[in-house]
């Protein structure tokens, strides 16, 4: 993976990226699910 | 070939055969854009003293106006002279071609300077107090909407010479292959502008008739949801020019490439094709359309949009992590991201710009969009917050970031202050994200947006506003401060630069390299840009 040569290959070529996408998504779900918290409650007490 | 030679300058730098009109019309319009956001900014910035409530610096009078006219100046004309440079740059220059019609470039440049003078006039005269949206009832003089409407009619026209010359450029084969990705993406951004300005048409005229004494009224549910219609896809036109920019920052700044063509324009196409329903967004707390009809346009349609985004965020950095290690910036994950050129302001400025957009500004759209949510964040600071991630943290900043090599290339000035150029982009950067920040989390203590005096001092029955909302509006002054130093200082490198930089009389010249193409990177088919 990383620490080679400039030889196209087919494994994941941008790990970083990947990883940053990753974080990315994680603190939507977070903030996502953080927002719809009061909805659960809601439904909840129903 | 129709235009004659001397018409033509070849960039030393580039390459490019610049067409000296079309030059000339990049030049005006990114002047005025500079003014807009001049005296947007100090408008921002009173009305954000006005907010820190142990300030409240304006009357409440002067806290609307100075919010219309922060409104005005900054989302439509700082941003929409700025994307008119860039649609010539990208379409004249960017292909080598001469601009269609000069002379309409220089009639709806024209337009666009009498709209906004027109605006200002009026806003200034205390006869357009109506907020950005200008919702009926309230209503401003003739002349306001008068000056929106020829604003829009030159920003129509500069669209319409934008796609003459992208016609102009494939009939005289000024490029070979198909268009590069800015092109494209700036192509997408104006068809969306045609749309919008279709709907900007439909509402602005029958209220300028009704200011003026010829309609009885305006139905408020009505203006409300084809002004919408303008307003949002308008934000989606900053997007496209925003992403475009952020590819070509990558291209000039490291020698980055799309890491896969087809699947950066699909996701353009996604903008044309799904955005304008997302409009609804804005009207679901409105009581004349129904739940389906709201449920339906915010949520299936519109994350066909979002997917877009999602492309977006992961295609822009790979682009630049994949030329970055064709360099040979191989070690650990992140060596490609450390040893970027961070001293140059378009790398620092389009990476905070990155960032901005998509943990402030886009993370919290989809959230705020979603109908229950929706519910209790309507017109709270939660949507100044947001919008402050996206059109500032994120489109703001990526033009300031693309200016300081615009601005080099167009006007053959050598950037004054380089140092201080560095030192803008931060202070702009981490400003706005102070600011987007403090005003959520104000918001989602309940504080209203376009508010004077959320304690109500003086009325006779009392508000209680939970104290912690008191220190997020305190925060989000010194952050607007910091965010208004930041804004000062890119106009006054860009004044300076344009009318007393040191002339450039050769690539060596040029304040921040142009980077050559990394070496095989990615699979674009684009030429080098
Ligand atoms: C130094 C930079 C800036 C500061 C300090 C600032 C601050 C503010 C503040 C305090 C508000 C008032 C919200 C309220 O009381 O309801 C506001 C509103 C707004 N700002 Fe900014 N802003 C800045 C830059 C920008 C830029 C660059 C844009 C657009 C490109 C922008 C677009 C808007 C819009 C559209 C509104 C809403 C106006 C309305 O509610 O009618 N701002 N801003
Ligand atoms: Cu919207």
């Amino acid at each position: 993976m990383s620490g080679k040569g400039n030889e196209k290959e087919h494994g994941i070529e941008t790990p970083g990226t990947m990883v940053l996408v990753l974080i990315f998504l994680t603190v939507f779900a977070i903030a996502f699910l953080g927002n719809l918290k009061w909805l659960a409650t809601a439904w909840w007490v129903k | 070939m129709s235009a004659s030679n001397e018409a033509f300058r070849t960039c030393d730098v580039t390459g490019f055969r610049v067409h000296r009109p079309a030059e000339w019309l990049i030049r005006v319009n990114a002047v005025a854009a500079v003014v807009c956001v001049l005296i947007g900014g100090i408008y921002g910035l009173l009305v954000a003293l006005t907010r820190w409530p142990a300030v409240h610096l304006l009357d409440a009078a002067w806290y609307y106006r100075a919010l219309s006219g922060h409104g005005l100046n900054m989302l439509i004309f700082w941003i929409i002279f700025f994307e008119v440079a860039g649609l010539y740059f990208g379409s004249a220059v960017v292909l080598n071609s001469r601009i269609a019609a000069p002379k309409v470039g220089w009639l709806a440049f024209i337009l666009m300077v009498a709209g906004a003078l027109l605006v200002n006039v009026s806003i200034l005269r205390g006869k357009a107090d109506v907020l950005m949206t200008s919702y009926p009832p309230l209503k401003a003089e003739p002349m306001y909407y008068l000056g929106v409407i020829l604003f829009a009619v030159g920003a129509l026209l500069a669209v319409i010479l934008f796609f003459a010359t992208l016609v102009v450029a494939k009939r005289e084969k000024t490029y070979q292959g198909s268009v590069p990705l800015f092109t494209f993406g700036l192509t997408a951004a104006a068809i969306i502008a045609i749309f919008t300005l279709a709907h900007g048409a439909a509402i602005y005229v029958p209220t300028f008739l009704w200011s003026i004494g010829l309609l009885p009224g305006i139905d408020p549910a009505i203006y409300r949801t084809v002004w919408w219609g303008l307003g949002h896809p308008s934000q989606q036109i900053n997007v496209a020019a925003m992403i475009s920019i952020w590819y070509l920052i990558g291209t000039l700044t490291v020698g980055s490439k799309p890491v896969n063509e087809k699947v950066c324009r699909g996701a353009f196409l996604l903008y044309i094709l799904f955005i304008n329903l997302a409009s609804a967004h804005h009207l679901l707390v409105d009581p004349g359309v129904s739940s389906t009809w709201k449920v339906w346009n915010t949520s299936y349609a519109m994350y066909l949009a979002v997917v877009a985004s999602m492309i977006h965020a992961y295609t822009v950095p790979a682009a630049i992590e994949l030329a970055q290690r064709r360099k040979g910036y191989n070690k650990s994950l992140f060596e490609w991201l450390r040893k970027a050129p961070w001293g140059n302001p378009a790398v620092a400025g389009m990476a905070l710009s990155v960032f901005v957009f998509g943990f402030l500004g886009g993370l919290t759209g989809p959230i705020l969009g979603t109908e229950q949510v929706n519910i209790i964040a309507h017109n709270t600071y939660r949507i100044t917050g947001h919008f402050h991630g996206t059109v500032v943290g994120g489109t703001t900043l990526a033009f300031m970031a693309l200016s300081y090599y615009i601005v080099p290339l167009i006007f053959r000035r050598q950037i004054a202050f380089p140092k201080l150029a560095n030192l803008q982009v931060w202070l702009f950067g981490l400003g706005v994200a102070g600011l987007s920040a403090t005003m959520m989390l104000a918001g989602s203590y309940g504080v209203p947006r376009r508010h004077w005096d959320i304690a109500f001092s003086g009325a006779p029955f009392g508000v209680e506003v939970n104290p912690a909302a008191y220190m997020w509006l305190a925060l989000m002054g010194i952050s607007a401060i910091i965010a208004a130093i930041g804004g000062a200082l890119y106009c006054l490198i860009a004044v300076v630069t344009v009318f007393f930089g040191k002339r450039m009389d050769s690539p060596k010249d040029l304040t921040y390299p142009v980077s050559a193409p990394a070496p095989d990177a990615g699979t674009g088919i684009a030429p080098s840009l």
